[in-house]
């Protein structure tokens, strides 16, 4: 595409993962410091652009509510930076992934599903007409309070579990 | 009067100038113009038509030669009688287009004459002759000769079998669908599975000889072991009847699975081309189709046809090669006997054809009454919110209520059909059965020509006999059902495909410049949508496409992509005739934001790069900002991953119309074509829209069709549209200043908007909320059955 004519006239900025820190301060805010202007900002929020597929390590950075700018890719941070920006993004994004299915039980329109995930065992009722999809190779499951749980790929799932999943998409 | 004026009456050549497919000219009429035909006069053109001047049907001629007009009506027994008008007195020439039938009008100095009157079979072809007679008045009476030169993929609408002229639309005659070729075209599919259905074949006959063995196992047993009390015998008759029970269960077990396998690959394969192929059809198609009945034939027809090669299929093999096996094992037991239970077998044959044919024609019913429930809730359940808000629940229930009762009716008729001819058919089985078993007896007891243990195989033999014909009288409602499957299916297959994969092949450097010359448009045989349009909009030039509703607005611009073709004209894009072009190249360079944002079930960065996949973030996050959409996805708990279900419901009217706008930035295109698309959002949304649609049309060339006349100030051009013509063109103060059809619509729509405002002052806050929303439900009412 380039920078063609609509793209000219917006207001958007990248920021060089070079030339930021983003770190926690000795009161636990984060800050944002732009090394080449040096200005700081505190109290930021960052929001991942795509916290469910993790299609990319891309991230917005707010401050007041607005945009200061985005980071096309995180991990080109410092180490500091990179591992602040990840305490953010886990505190704020709570995806569990499953990794193992031990039973899927049906019971009218809803079905209780006792899983192990990446942040422990759990038992959740899914709408399985509904709330069960697969797109490519992830499967994603929203169960009856609308949290998420992912499957970032059912072949590594255990045949026993992906057999009992094939079932519900 | 110049030109053309060869003399030539060649049969030949005055057929090439018939301005109609498959028409030749009739001898009578032939005869009577070289009688009537002065030295220098040839014909230029010959229309045929269908009506004679008082509206009756009879076959008429309009010829048009370098000095007059001749019109003849030719009776059954070849009397022609004819008037002509001199063409140079001709001042216009008009054509009438009424219901069901038009005419030709010309006009002297003082008055108007008729000169032919058309059914609408021969619409196209005066219409195209009233053009170029006109052509002809304008240009001093200077003929030009006439060339058919419409593209060859337009109309030539051939059978690809036969080559005899075919439905419109349809690649295939009537005469190349007959139920054999039907079948034929079915068993097509099963070609790539050869070597699988010959193992299927194996493995069915050897599963019927297993089971024709059992009868004689019992014979042997009762003559040769019971009768003559053979011990030794006994174990090894028993042994040989279990292993046959178990040998014909796996059997069972594998033919059984290799038809499904069978079925479901055909299934497969009959879906992918059928989708593949309405894929490949072009706009019209699917403006003439119902989206349920269409849903219908990919899904539920499919089915049918898999079920009648799984079940079906399978059951007339078994059946017809234990008739063989049997009537052999019959006849060479006893062949008198072998007659007698042959004596049914004429009734059922010609009981199962009278039946066959009452009952195709029930299925049928039944298809179609399906196909109206799948297509009934199609269109109601996406409608869903316009029923509430007008309270129709109810009668949208009874309306549902009654497609079903047709459809239970008609299964009902169908049932009927079905308890007569079975119960009919096995009595007359049971007649056979009851001859055998009074003849045979009498042969075991008086003549004792036959024993016992014949007679008893015998029977079984004939039981196994009569099943197979029971079986396949039976079936012939499944073939029937499926026959009518085939059709549903093929008629799609068979649908002409869109003219953009046999189109041109130029790919030429998109820079945006439009030009239509004299370009005409009808859907079907209606009435002409745009009539002789010609413009010319320069590269990066804005557009503003005004009109009443049913002006011809949205055909013209769905002209522009190719999606409908011009039926008379042309269209340049750059220099290049959209009929030379590679339409798929050209779409992909234009930019489409409607009024009604379609987005695809996905995330949102997918309905984004739908048109670019392998964008670069950065190319994305600019698009969506640029589309004023970022901020809002930014919201969004789950970011550019949020999922838009089924027509992107979550999401309001104008977030979806940013994602689309942010597509088409995305793809950068040189054209962009914006139906109404601010029209169904509120005025905050509208602002942002507006906002992001400033900055995707700047420097390309726009075409806009707007409904709020205000956002076209700054177009380079304004082109109002009425019944199809071009009625004034300029720029906003140029048209305002003409006090004309623009300044008029402005006039109504400052009047409308003031009204509201001055509502909206009287009103409570919440009321304005409340109109707004309204507002909102009208205009999407309006786009659903528009």
């Amino acid at each position: 595409m380039g920078r063609d004519i609509a793209m000219e006239q917006i207001d958007i900025k990248f920021f060089d993962p070079d030339k930021i820190r983003i770190y926690i301060d000795e009161n636990g805010e984060f800050i944002l410091e732009d090394k080449i202007m040096g200005e700081c900002f505190k109290g930021i929020e960052i929001k991942a652009l795509f916290p469910v597929t993790r299609k990319a390590n891309t991230v917005s950075v707010f401050h007041d509510r607005k945009e200061l700018g985005i980071i096309l890719d995180y991990k080109k941070l410092d180490d500091v930076s990179r591992e602040t920006v990840e305490k953010i993004i886990n505190e704020t994004y709570f995806i569990p992934e499953i990794v193992k299915i031990y039973k899927i039980k049906e019971e009218n329109r809803l079905s209780s599903w006792d899983i192990a995930t990446d942040k422990g065992e759990v038992k959740i009722q899914v709408h399985h007409g509904r709330d069960v999809s697969l797109r490519g190779s992830k499967a994603y499951i929203r169960d009856n309070n609308g949290n998420l749980y992912i499957i970032r790929d059912i072949n590594k799932l255990d045949v026993k579990s992906r057999k009992m999943l094939m079932a519900y998409v | 009067m110049e030109a053309n004026n060869s003399g030539s009456n060649d049969w030949n050549d005055w057929n090439n100038k018939i301005m109609a497919e498959g028409k030749e000219l009739p001898g009578f009429l032939v005869e009577k113009l070289r009688e009537i035909m002065e030295e220098n006069e040839s014909p230029l053109v010959f229309v045929p038509s269908d009506l004679n001047l008082q509206g009756n049907f009879q076959e008429s001629w309009l010829v048009l030669t370098n000095k007059r007009i001749i019109a003849a009506t030719i009776s059954k027994d070849g009397m022609v009688e004819y008037k002509t008008y001199a063409l140079t007195l001709v001042k216009s020439a008009k054509l009438v287009n009424g219901y069901g039938s038009g005419a030709i009008k010309i006009q002297y100095e003082f008055h108007v004459v008729e000169i032919i009157r058309f059914t609408k079979k021969y619409l196209k072809y005066f219409s195209q002759f009233a053009r170029y007679l006109q052509k002809i008045i304008e240009n001093n009476y200077k003929a030009e000769i006439w060339e058919n030169n419409e593209h060859p993929g337009l109309n030539a609408n051939r059978c690809r079998e036969c080559g005899r002229p075919a439905p419109e639309g349809l690649t295939l005659c009537n005469r190349c669908q007959t139920k054999k070729k039907m079948m034929k075209r079915l068993f097509g599919y099963l070609k790539p599975y050869t070597a699988r259905i010959i193992l299927m074949l194996m493995t069915t006959f050897a599963f019927t000889l297993v089971g024709l063995i059992q009868p004689y196992l019992q014979k042997f047993m009762i003559d040769e072991v019971l009768t003559k009390k053979q011990l030794d015998l006994l174990k090894f008759i028993v042994i040989a009847i279990l292993a046959a029970h178990i040998f014909r269960s796996v059997l069972q077990g594998l033919r059984s699975f290799q038809l499904t396998y069978l079925g479901q690959k055909i299934t497969f394969d009959l879906r992918s081309d059928v989708y593949s192929h309405l894929q490949k059809l072009s706009l019209s198609y699917f403006d003439k189709s119902m989206t349920g009945a269409i849903m219908t034939r990919v899904t539920g027809d499919t089915q049918e046809l898999q079920q009648f090669i799984v079940n079906g299929l399978e059951e007339i093999i078994i059946e017809v090669f234990t008739m063989i096996i049997i009537a052999y094992f019959l006849f060479v037991m006893d062949w008198q006997l072998a007659l007698i239970v042959l004596i049914p077998a004429p009734i059922i044959y010609f009981g199962t054809k009278y039946y066959n044919k009452n009952i195709r024609r029930v299925y049928r019913r039944i298809w179609r009454k399906r196909s109206n429930m799948n297509a009934s809730l199609g269109g109601t359940i996406p409608g869903i919110r316009v029923i509430k808000a007008f309270a129709k629940e109810d009668e949208e229930i009874k309306r549902f209520h009654n497609i079903m009762e047709d459809f239970y009716q008609e299964n009902i008729k169908a049932a009927k059909y079905q308890s007569i001819f079975s119960p009919a058919l096995s009595v007359t089985t049971v007649i056979g059965s009851v001859l055998i078993w009074g003849y045979g007896g009498y042969r075991v007891i008086v003549e004792n020509s036959i024993t016992v243990g014949t007679l008893i195989a015998f029977t079984s033999y004939m039981w196994q006999f009569y099943q197979p014909i029971q079986r396949l009288s039976n079936l012939s409602v499944q073939y029937q059902r499926a026959l009518t499957a085939i059709e549903r299916v093929f008629e799609i297959l068979d649908q002409k495909p869109e003219f953009v994969l046999e189109g041109g092949m130029q790919k030429p450097e998109i820079k945006g410049e439009i030009v239509f010359e004299n370009v005409s448009f009808r859907y079907r045989d209606e009435e002409e949508v745009l009539n002789n349009v010609s413009l010319r909009i320069k590269p990066g030039e804005m557009v503003g496409l005004v009109g009443s509703s049913g002006s011809g607005k949205t055909t013209l611009v769905n002209l522009i992509p190719g999606f409908y073709l011009p039926t008379e004209g042309n269209i340049w894009i750059d220099g290049v005739n959209l009929l030379d072009m590679d339409l798929r190249y050209l779409r992909s360079r234009i930019g489409f934001v409607l009024q009604e944002p379609f987005l695809f079930p996905g995330t949102i960065w997918e309905n984004i790069t739908y048109g670019k996949p392998d964008a670069t973030l950065e190319e994305v996050i600019s698009a969506a900002k640029a589309a004023n959409a970022h901020d809002f996805i930014m919201e969004l708990s789950e970011g550019y991953d949020t999922y838009v279900g089924e027509r992107g419901v979550g999401l309001s009217g104008g977030q979806k119309q940013r994602i689309s706008i942010a597509r088409a930035i995305l793809t950068n295109p040189a054209i962009l074509i914006l139906d109404e698309a601010t029209s169904s959002v509120d005025t905050e949304a509208e602002k942002l829209i507006q906002e992001a649609l400033d900055r995707l049309t700047k420097n390309r060339t726009t075409i806009a069709i707007a409904h709020r006349l205000s956002t076209l100030k700054n177009a380079d051009k304004i082109i109002v549209l009425a019944h199809g013509e071009i009625v004034e063109e300029g720029k906003h103060e140029e048209l305002m200043a003409k006090n004309g059809v623009f300044r008029q619509l402005v006039e109504i729509q400052s009047e409308i908007i003031r009204d509201r405002d001055n509502v909206k002052e009287m009103d409570f806050p919440g009321d304005r909320e409340l109109m707004r929303a309204r507002d909102r439900d009208r205009d999407r009412n309006r786009m659903t059955f528009k």
